[in-house]
């Protein structure tokens, strides 16, 4: 059993191998071994949404509470088949009814909260220590002061020009250093994902051959 | 061909296997690399756990994919490590379908190595269709929005659960993110609970997470391999986030390189032309 089980992971790790190398093979050019990876790739995640599909909702949110006797459930699977009425031209009209429903409970849910979380919160972190007299760091200068140059800066019905100009230059300055602190991070992100490939490649991959 | 043009013309080709000499040789040799300073926004999660008492109750959301393991795993089993070191009960879930096989394994790995329990000291709920609904239905009540777990067990049964039903009972939320989910978490449960909540993200979604740390939606942030690397040197240990940082500095170096000498090639170019015009 000890041997099958360590057999399946060499298969495993080969497998893994010969995957990650077709993919980086496009780097040098585009060839049949990285179209072969990049197919069974689209097959797999196919194959395991439709499994999830299946076991995490139809089965647990559908099925299971239909034998529990929870007849609610009837209702958002008929919202839900509607949608597939938009495959037939006279009858398409009919999947507005849940689209309309989608769409009224997503805004209505997602408007006051979104604004409460994520617009007046920080409007309050960013001008509240002005406010409340608080004692007031450099850093909470230098964000308020970004914060309204780059307003500014997108704020197109005045002529950027003169006072104005020069704030929103220099909320332009405030954007370029966003950009710059979002490629850097980025670069960093996509090194991390060649170091997780290279350490299996290297530490795994290499040495199941010897 | 002059200086400048060859300096605009390099195949790139070179540069990709630049980068992956460059990623490969400190692997091969193992090269360490110290981590001189820990960052206020990791110590701020690590004081957080290091704070709670034993037993208390910490909800993981692991939403990442697949592709983006090796820049959150290391991360997840730093955390994961202090959660059991502190025998804190670990409760993990997803908004991602492709997350659960990744918490599995990671879960099972680093639970066997602390002799931890599924369902006794942590469990793993799974992945829950819904987004913000899901987050919503926790809220209230958490046996709901998840009847049974990852391995179909209920949850009601789950001692592992006693005395956490709803997402206030839980002393620390971490949510491991690849994808702006952290929002969604602080505008439904953050908000909406007042849990304390950290921010664990890959490093492309760092910068995203700042305004919620200075706005006090969550108490720390995780950025990257970097913050993974920073939180092993909090647990004293050196993890594979700590052995990938001398690979990401010497990557670091040679990018620095190719733009300094695109740009001396792109002003050599511009000279040699304005001198042209003259």
């Amino acid at each position: 059993m000890e041997a099958t089980t360590g057999m399946m992971d060499l298969f495993g790790i080969w497998i893994a191998g010969f995957l990650t190398l077709a993919i980086y093979s496009f780097l040098y050019k585009d060839n049949p071994a990285y179209k072969i990876a990049e197919h069974i790739f689209v097959g797999v995640s196919a194959g395991y949404t439709i499994c999830i599909t299946w076991h995490n909702i139809l089965r647990q949110d559908v099925f299971q509470r239909l034998a529990e006797g929870q007849w609610i459930v009837l209702f958002p699977v008929a919202m839900g088949l509607l949608m597939y009425t938009r495959f037939t031209r006279n009858h398409a009209w009919i999947s507005r009814l849940s689209m309309a429903f989608v769409v009224g409970a997503g805004a209505g849910i997602g408007v006051p909260n979104t604004i409460q979380a994520l617009l007046i919160r920080h409007t309050q972190s960013t001008i509240g220590p002005f406010i409340t007299a608080q004692s007031v760091s450099w850093n909470e200068l230098c964000i308020l002061f970004g914060v309204v140059s780059t307003l500014v800066y997108f704020f197109f019905s005045v002529e950027h020009k003169r006072f104005v100009g020069v704030i929103s230059w220099i909320g332009v300055i405030f954007l370029m250093i966003y950009f710059g602190a979002s490629f850097g991070y980025t670069v960093m992100a996509r090194v991390s994902l060649i170091i997780g490939r290279m350490r299996f490649l290297i530490l795994e991959w290499l040495p199941s051959f010897f | 061909m002059t200086w400048d043009e060859k300096l605009q013309a390099i195949d790139r080709r070179i540069i990709f296997l630049l980068v992956g000499i460059a990623v490969a040789l400190p692997i091969i040799f193992r090269l360490p690399i110290p981590i001189p300073v820990v960052t206020p926004e990791v110590m701020g999660v690590y004081e957080r756990i290091e704070a709670l008492p034993s037993n208390a109750g910490v909800f993981m959301v692991f939403d990442y994919e697949p592709a983006t393991t090796p820049e959150l795993n290391p991360m997840a089993e730093a955390l994961l490590r202090h959660c059991f070191q502190k025998n804190l009960r670990v409760v993990c879930a997803t908004l991602y379908s492709s997350a659960p096989g990744i918490m599995e394994s990671l879960l099972k790995e680093v639970g066997d190595r602390y002799g931890k329990k599924a369902g006794i000291d942590y469990t793993l709920l799974g992945y829950r269709a819904g987004g913000y609904a899901v987050i919503l239905r926790i809220v209230d009540n958490l046996k709901k929005g998840f009847p049974r777990d990852y391995y179909d067990n209920l949850t009601t049964e789950a001692p592992v659960l006693e005395g956490l039903d709803r997402l206030k009972d839980f002393a620390y939320l971490m949510c491991l993110h690849d994808d702006s989910t952290i929002q969604t978490w602080v505008t439904y449960g953050y908000e909406r609970t007042g849990i304390p909540m950290a921010s664990g993200c890959t490093a492309v979604m760092a910068t995203g997470s700042y305004p919620l740390l200075h706005a006090k939606q969550i108490n720390g942030i995780l950025g990257g391999l970097k913050g993974a690397a920073e939180y092993e040197k909090c647990l004293n240990y050196e993890g594979v986030a700590h052995q990938g940082m001398f690979s990401q500095s010497v990557v670091h170096m040679l990018i620095i390189a190719m733009i300094v000498l695109g740009n001396v090639g792109h002003f050599l170019r511009h000279r040699r032309n304005r001198q042209a015009r003259s």
